[in-house]
């Protein structure tokens, strides 16, 4: 089943066309991984998907319904979870707390004044840690993690809001071969449980051993989509990223 | 007068306004650091400047002569200051630059109150001043006109430094990355140095040149800050064409309106300010992301402990001991120390958590005061219904204000909130039908013993910032922290940030009405002075000496800095001068507070 289309998307940065009608779907339980050299526009198809960033044509539906407005607050009501290439937790809290606001966001309880939120949603909290291996880091300050765990707890507090469909802008960027695996498997766990999943990787051996599907970006286009094996022995695809002719990067 | 010359009148003001902004754009476009002492340069201008051209002949030449001699010796000031103070902050964050600086101010008008003298200093025009020609049937005076040409001149002569020579491609390289100017081997000390004091010849000239149409007085450094930081603001942070484009907008329309509306003219610039900043945050010219300086790096922040919420209680305890024992003095001063730690919790609650900075938070305070006043004056309301005017008139002004405000970040909100204090303290001195202006409300009695009163206010105080704290680790202060610790990722959790913001906002006008509504019965009387900038600067002082990121800082800090207040205030009479050193050493030894955290200790 379909959860996330987008149908012809377009954006510009002033004279630089950033994605030119890019269209493409993610399903239930799919783990599509998006490539592209540098530039290609792989962050960008991130924002307008999550709502950061505003596109100048095109559609955006989630389960059939349109998202009108770019609006990230929206985007993740209707259920889109993401994390950002540049882990942002939450300095002033400790881990714990950053997955209770995600979850008192999500079940909109924010408009509390007086009750300490300690307690709040504090069981269901811990589970989501533990499933992203930091069970035992709940009482930790956020910004004292090391970065492996910082990205884990970008990925609980995306989890927080449960997604129907993920968007993960490099999970696993600056991650050590090991780590870089466990990453991996974990959101390949989630994706086994129902989450549609769209990812970008610079590592292939990830891209190529986890992704369902490959969409390849470049110059704002999508020159190629499918199964891994497709793409491996797309001639066009080994002429961006192996050389013939490279004009940009 | 025809529309046509009013408008001329506006185009000489523009240039004033010009003169004074455009330096403060300069030392922000390189420095990144917003200098409140820009008007005390501005003012030390026009003192160094009467006081040249009063020795001076009275030809074109001497004029020329002493007014130039004033930017000059200004300058000299400004590398003196840079290189004293300046350069220590470059790394800090915005809001201890704006304090530091601040410093600087009421160090700079105390030192000028030492040599000049606290009366108004005019010069006799010089015959060639005083001429006026006729345009358009109306007689404009001639000095005007040179104003509207110095503006334009200027502007041209900037362009030219920062087009044309090598120190002006440094300086535009280093106004777009810093970085980058530094690997590429240039010595950036000295030219910070050189910008700093290029800026303050800049305020010093146009001092200057402020002299035929005005004097050199002790008020001049707080208008002249308030106006370059509106122009600034509107014309985009750094942007020198933008800051003259601002100043003739505002310059033009603010004289316009003294004819259409002579009441409206100050609240017009707030709306135009507000106007501009709505459609484009960073202003007219600016560019996006210019607005904001250093920022200041979130730190954890935990409940209190069982052992905080016991010291609370033994604090409040103690002070209502105090209160028993006291005499009519301390139990005044103790009054004010408790309607304090209210004051600085509400402007926490922004700074710390919300992560806006406040310059103007008297305006909440004022309003309250001014809210409790008139209620149990004009309307001679009973105690209860007149304190609770208080926080509503507080907050529901916030909740408007509000509205432009959370939009803008950093210093650029800083300085509207600023305007809008200003305005604020404007609107209480002219509109004195409502308020008795100068003279303020008076005959403000509580009918009840002061020993009475200090016990409700203590009670009221001690609530109220429980209250307060409790909010701050309640869903709602959660939510609130993460939007300010990483705005990005909040928004992608679902979490609305501008409406988060503005509760804030709103939340802490309240509070501070609260406090101010409490302070109009404890002193019997209200005045401007209640919503002035220095207010203002007391309730930042507060914060910041107990320490931003701790949440028993504000209480601290405000007992401390009051404290510290009355014993300068009893002690001196060179008062500003000794609070700007303690801010200075304070900002400069320990940034984080009296009860911030120093290496890892919980706060």
């Amino acid at each position: 089943m379909t959860l996330l289309r987008a149908d012809d998307l377009s954006v510009a940065f002033g004279a630089h066309q950033a994605l030119s009608e890019v269209s493409l779907s993610v399903a239930a339980g799919e783990m599509v991984a998006q490539i592209g050299p540098n530039g290609a526009g792989k962050s960008t198809l991130f924002n307008l998907l999550g709502g950061q960033l505003a596109a100048q044509s095109g559609r955006i539906t989630l389960r059939g319904v349109t998202l009108a407005k770019a609006d990230p607050a929206a985007f993740c009501r209707s259920g889109i979870g993401r994390i950002f290439q540049i882990t942002r937790c939450f300095a002033s809290m400790t881990v714990l707390a950053c997955v209770q606001t995600a979850m008192l966001a999500h079940h909109r309880q924010i408009w509390r004044f007086l009750r300490p939120a300690e307690r709040a949603f504090r069981p269901e909290a811990l589970d989501v840690l533990a499933r992203c291996g930091l069970g035992d880091q709940a009482g930790r300050d956020a910004a004292s993690l090391a970065y492996p765990d910082q990205k884990r707890l970008e990925l609980a507090v995306a989890l927080a809001s449960n997604p129907a469909v993920l968007l993960l802008d490099e999970p696993a960027s600056g991650l050590a071969a090991p780590e870089r695996l466990a990453m991996m498997r974990l959101v390949a766990e989630l994706a086994r449980q129902g989450i549609a999943v769209l990812f970008s990787e610079h590592d292939m051996q990830s891209v190529f051993g986890f992704a369902d599907r490959i969409i390849v970006l470049h110059q704002g286009r999508v020159i190629a989509t499918g199964t891994p094996s497709d793409i491996r022995t797309n001639p066009q695809v080994q002429d961006v990223y192996l050389g013939g002719n490279q004009p940009n990067e | 007068m025809s529309f046509a010359l009013q408008a001329l009148t506006g185009l000489a003001g523009a240039s004033s306004l010009f003169l004074v902004a455009c330096g403060l754009s300069v030392i922000f476009g390189v420095t990144r650091v917003v200098n409140f002492a820009h008007g005390s340069l501005f003012m030390l201008g026009a003192y160094l400047g009467w006081s040249l051209l009063r020795l001076l002949p009275h030809t074109p030449w001497g004029f020329g002569l002493g007014v130039a001699g004033a930017a000059i010796g200004v300058a000299a000031i400004g590398a003196v200051l840079e290189m004293a103070v300046l350069r220590r902050l470059y790394a800090a964050p915005e809001l201890l630059q704006l304090l530091a600086t601040f410093a600087l101010v009421l160090i700079i008008q105390d030192c000028v109150q030492a040599i000049w003298g606290p009366a108004e200093l005019s010069l006799p025009r010089p015959p060639f001043l005083r001429a006026s020609i006729t345009i358009l049937g109306g007689r404009f005076p001639r000095y005007d006109l040179w104003l509207i040409m110095a503006g334009p001149l200027v502007l041209g002569l900037l362009h030219l430094l920062f087009a044309r020579t090598r120190f002006g491609m440094v300086v535009r390289a280093a106004t777009e990355n810093r970085a980058l100017v530094a690997a590429f081997g240039i010595d950036q000390r000295r030219l910070f140095t050189l910008v700093f004091s290029l800026g303050a010849g800049l305020a010093g000239l146009g001092g200057a040149l402020s002299l035929p149409d005005g004097s050199a007085n002790i008020g001049l450094d707080l208008r002249s800050i308030t106006d370059a930081f509106v122009v600034v603001v509107v014309g985009g942070m750094g942007s020198i064409a933008g800051a003259y484009l601002a100043a003739v907008l505002i310059g033009v329309l603010q004289s316009l309106g003294l004819v259409w509306l002579p009441q409206g003219s100050l609240v017009l610039v707030f709306v135009i300010m507000a106007a501009v900043l709505v459609i484009r945050p960073q202003g007219l010219l600016g560019r996006a992301g210019s607005e904001t300086g250093q920022p200041d790096r979130p730190t954890p922040m935990r409940a209190a402990s069982a052992g905080g919420r016991i010291a609370f209680a033994v604090l409040v305890c103690a002070l209502a001991l105090a209160g028993s024992l006291a005499g009519p003095f301390w139990l005044a001063v103790l009054t004010e120390a408790v309607i304090a730690v209210l004051f600085a919790a509400s402007l926490h609650v922004m700074l710390g958590p919300g992560g806006m900075i406040s310059f103007g938070h008297a305006a909440w305070f004022g309003i309250g005061a001014y809210a409790a006043g008139l209620a149990a004056t004009s309307l001679a309301a009973p105690l209860p219904i007149s304190l609770l005017a208080a926080p509503v008139a507080a907050g529901l002004i916030a909740l408007l204000i509000g509205q432009v405000v959370v939009r803008l970040s950093g210093v650029a909100l800083a300085m509207l909130t600023l305007a809008f204090a200003q305005i604020a303290w404007a609107v209480a001195v002219q509109w004195t039908q409502l308020t008795g202006g100068d003279d303020g409300i008076l005959g403000i009695w509580p009918g009840l013993t002061p020993r009475g009163y200090f016990l409700l206010c203590l009670a009221v105080c001690a609530i109220g910032t429980a209250l307060l704290r409790q909010t701050l680790f309640a869903p709602f202060g959660l939510a609130l922290r993460a939007a300010r610790d990483a705005p990005l990722r909040a928004a992608a959790s679902g979490l609305p940030i501008a409406r988060l913001r503005l509760a804030a906002f709103v939340l802490s006008g309240t509070a501070a009405g609260l406090s101010g509504g409490l302070s109009a019965f404890a002193k019997g009387s209200v005045f401007p002075a209640s919503l002035a900038i220095d207010r203002s600067v007391d309730a930042l002082s507060m914060v910041l000496l107990g320490g931003v990121q701790s949440v028993s800082g504000p209480v601290i800090g405000a007992l401390a800095y009051t404290g510290l207040f009355d014993t300068l205030l009893l002690a001196s009479s060179h008062w500003r001068l000794w609070l700007g050193c303690a801010l200075l050493a304070l900002v400069l030894i320990r940034p984080q507070g009296l009860a911030g955290r120093g290496a890892g200790r919980a706060a």
